[in-house]
């Protein structure tokens, strides 16, 4: 079978590799430039050019046509599809994978709304291709994808509401717009849409509520599996995640930084977490 | 002539003899204010809260001596100002419940009934410390114990402990090294002495009953209770109105045309209103004829009735009332989820019942208090317990530690959560403020002259110096370790902003890996709140 998501699922390169993953990108539009998500330019690199820029980025989903092309290898061979995309309540993304399928009304095309997106997706993929490794079935791997959907949660941090707020997808975030205080509001990915948690002043409180989210969920016949990604905020992650590794049952799936997409509607300074909760026996 | 027993009608009297020389001595009271905070208030505190007992004696329709004595008790509890307000109320309240079911009082009963009292005071402080009214009021009853064994006269039981009261007055300062410092005796212990020698005065003659009510312009939250449930008045209206010269009662008679449930809370130059209308513009426009109208929420009840119904998670789980001072810090606070913001902080201390109203008001049932001053916390606690709403007092003691907590607080988790986000949110906060000395102390090693501007930290003068721009830099560096992220200033209503925005950049200068942010506070009693967090 062959797992495709969309480039906002931010996996590292080596893993992208390792399992043969499919990536569609999205595209990032700065100014006059326009990049690949993914394949034209490195997290970092776009992140500090986005900061200097006095414009401001948009996005542009997949079309249609990219994921007939992504899948038509596969079809040919008589091979399964999985195609998990960004949630559908943040991107037109997931509608573009489901247009392609119905080109092709004969072949095993599965197309899943993760409900999450970088971290969050990245984690579902990952879960997902290591299960196919094992040669789980088509059916059973799909059945997991829609599973990890709803199991799978998602927390970040903002710098600023600004780019969400212009990018549209501030969800019921939108409460705390306008506070005269300076805030970093912690975030939640509820349904696959943005949600308020707190508004939260110092990076101190920041980091020690993200562990909070996690240690809650830790316990005795349990295992927390983690993705974490940031946007520019690389010494302050690295600081997040020595406090992670504290967590007794925590395993880290992997450390990724957000992509372009990603990074043009939570602005630098981001920081994103996604765990799952696994059941011993 | 001997006086042995005490009716109603004399226990009126005497209380308000009482109440009349505390309110005759208020500024002296207030001037001799050092101890635990020197904001020069215990004189209006007690003065408030003994008017307030004598306002609801005197409404009494049927005197009896239960009823009197209830009713002052009542009274106080409600008006209740600041520490020394608080334990005044606690020992009427006492009295009230030592001597319940009699109908005169003997010798023998006063005396108990003012052991209850001293228990009862001693309870209501959470640290109590010795040197203060607490010390005056109990080795008064202590004395009085002993002056009964042999003594059924009340005019002699009276004079004794009187005589006791001011001895213990005098030795206040022994006790309390801070007034030793500053050569006065304890001003609540003083105001308990007044009170007890107003009503021996009544008994020998020296002066007329009857107490001279004075407000000070501040408006009561008080509420106009709707006579029944109109919904052509569908639109709950709430607004911040800012003028100079807001008359609380012309408002309210005026507003009680147009609506009803009614609720003015605030001062003359601030006051946010809340209406229940079905004109909503004629409301806005007539408070626009009166001052600047800002924050103006309008929800249309009937709406949120149906959809409430239709979406029962839309109710809103909990409400916050912060009590806090200056213009700038009540929109601070509105602006971060605070349903109701009462007046309130060091130098005006806001009245139980200011706060009791404030809790019926808002819509919750489950309320979040932020005292945000250590004396204002015992008057919310004892308003928390005059509601029948559940209600949670958080122990802020400042501007800044009640704003960490409300940031933490969601409109729509449950109460539990937003308890304990909001007591996890503020407890990394440091503050300290800034103010004017109002007079020559030596404190803690620490020279200060009138007029410099002293740095306050945890308690302590930390600096004094005549320019609040050294004050601030050296009361900052005490304050901050190497982990703290921000330091904050809110300017308060005596400072220039331009002057503000110097010392702001003077501390980014200093502070380079710190970020330094700067608010409008307004607070009048002090130069700068900061906070370092």
């Amino acid at each position: 079978m062959k797992i495709i998501t969309d480039s906002t699922a931010d996996l590292p390169r080596d893993l992208v590799q390792k399992y043969d993953i499919g990536i569609v990108p999205l595209t990032i539009h700065l100014g006059e430039k326009s990049w690949k998500d993914f394949y034209d330019i490195e997290p970092d690199e776009y992140c500090s050019l986005l900061k200097r820029s006095t414009n401001f980025p948009t996005t542009s989903q997949p079309s249609p046509q990219d994921f007939i092309n992504a899948f038509t290898p596969s079809v040919t061979k008589g091979d399964p599809v999985l195609c998990v995309n960004i949630s559908s309540r943040l991107s037109g993304t997931y509608q573009s994978a489901l247009l392609a399928r119905s080109h092709f009304p004969d072949a095993r095309i599965e197309v899943v709304d993760s409900l999450h997106g970088s971290m969050g997706l990245g984690l579902i993929i990952l879960i997902c291709a290591e299960e196919a490794n094992k040669g789980t079935s088509f059916e059973s791997v799909t059945d997991l994808a829609r599973e990890l959907t709803r199991k799978v949660e998602t927390y970040f941090s903002v710098d600023s509401l600004e780019y969400l707020q212009r990018g549209g997808r501030i969800g019921k975030a939108h409460a705390f717009l306008g506070t005269l205080m300076k805030v970093k509001p912690l975030l939640h990915l509820v349904e696959g849409e943005v949600q308020p948690v707190e508004k939260i002043r110092t990076t101190e409180r920041l980091l020690s509520r993200f562990v909070e989210l996690v240690e809650k969920e830790a316990g005795e016949h349990s295992r927390i599996l983690l993705s974490v990604a940031d946007s520019g905020n690389n010494d302050v992650m690295t600081e997040l995640l020595e406090r992670f590794m504290k967590i007794p049952g925590l395993s880290l799936a992997y450390r990724g930084k957000i992509g372009g997409v990603i990074t043009s509607h939570v602005g630098p300074g981001g920081l994103g977490i996604s765990f799952l909760k696994v059941f011993d026996g | 002539m001997a006086i042995l027993y005490c009716s109603a009608k004399r226990f009126k009297q005497v209380i308000l003899a009482g109440a009349d020389r505390v309110v005759n001595n208020r500024d002296h009271l207030n001037k001799i204010n050092v101890f635990p905070v020197p904001d020069g208030d215990t004189g209006s505190n007690m003065s408030m809260t003994l008017i307030a007992a004598v306002r609801e004696i005197e409404a009494l329709h049927e005197v009896s001596l239960e009823t009197t004595v209830k009713a002052a008790a009542w009274g106080s509890l409600m008006g209740a100002r600041g520490n020394s307000g608080i334990i005044m109320a606690q020992i009427l309240s006492g009295v009230a419940e030592g001597i319940e079911g009699r109908e005169r009082l003997l010798a023998e009963d006063i005396v108990f009934a003012f052991s209850c009292a001293v228990r009862k005071a001693y309870k209501a402080i959470l640290h109590p410390a010795e040197g203060t009214i607490l010390t005056v009021v109990r080795e008064t009853a202590e004395a009085a114990e002993k002056i009964v064994k042999t003594e059924h006269d009340l005019t002699i039981l009276l004079d004794e402990m009187v005589r006791a009261a001011w001895s213990s007055v005098e030795r206040t300062p022994l006790l309390l090294p801070r007034l030793k410092e500053a050569g006065v005796v304890d001003a609540g212990g003083l105001g308990f002495f007044y009170f007890l020698e107003g009503m021996v005065r009544l008994i020998h003659g020296n002066m007329n009953a009857g107490v001279v009510i004075d407000d000070e312009g501040i408006l009561n939250g008080t509420m106009v209770e709707p006579v029944e449930h109109h919904w052509n008045y569908r639109y709950c209206t709430e607004f911040i109105l800012k003028g100079s010269q807001i008359s609380g009662d012309a408002m309210k008679g005026n507003l009680v045309q147009m609506g009803d449930s009614i609720v003015l809370v605030g001062d003359t130059r601030l006051a946010r209103v809340h209406i229940h209308t079905g004109q909503p513009d004629e409301v806005l426009r007539y408070a626009s004829s009166l001052g600047q109208v800002s924050s103006i929420k309008v929800d249309d009840m009937l709406v949120q009735h149906t959809s409430r119904f239709a979406n029962p998670k839309s109710i809103k789980t909990t409400s916050v009332v912060a009590i806090v001072l200056g213009d700038g810090l009540k929109e601070i606070f509105y602006n971060a989820g605070s349903e109701l913001v009462v007046d309130g902080g060091p130098t005006q201390n806001p009245s139980t019942s200011d706060i009791v109203s404030a809790i019926e008001t808002v819509t919750s049932s489950n309320v979040i208090i932020l005292p945000n001053h250590k004396n204002v916390y015992p008057v919310a606690i004892q308003a928390a317990g005059m509601t029948p709403k559940e209600v949670t007092v958080l122990k802020t003691s400042s501007a800044p530690e009640g704003l960490s907590a409300l940031l933490a607080y969601m409109d729509d988790a449950s109460f539990d959560n937003n308890v304990s986000n909001m007591e996890g949110a503020w407890k990394g906060v440091k503050s300290g403020e800034i103010a004017l000395a109002s007079r020559s102390v030596t404190a803690g090693g620490i020279e200060v002259k009138t007029g410099d501007s002293i740095g306050i930290y945890r308690g302590e003068i930390q600096w004094s110096s005549a320019s609040p721009g050294e004050t601030v830099m050296n009361l900052v560096v005490s304050m901050l370790d190497t982990a703290n992220e921000i330091i904050t200033l809110f300017y308060g209503d005596s400072i220039e902003k331009s002057d503000a925005e110097t010392l702001q950049s003077a501390l980014q200068q200093r502070f380079q890996d710190k970020t330094v942010e700067l608010y409008y506070g307004g607070q009048p009693y002090a130069q700068y709140i900061i906070s370092v967090e």
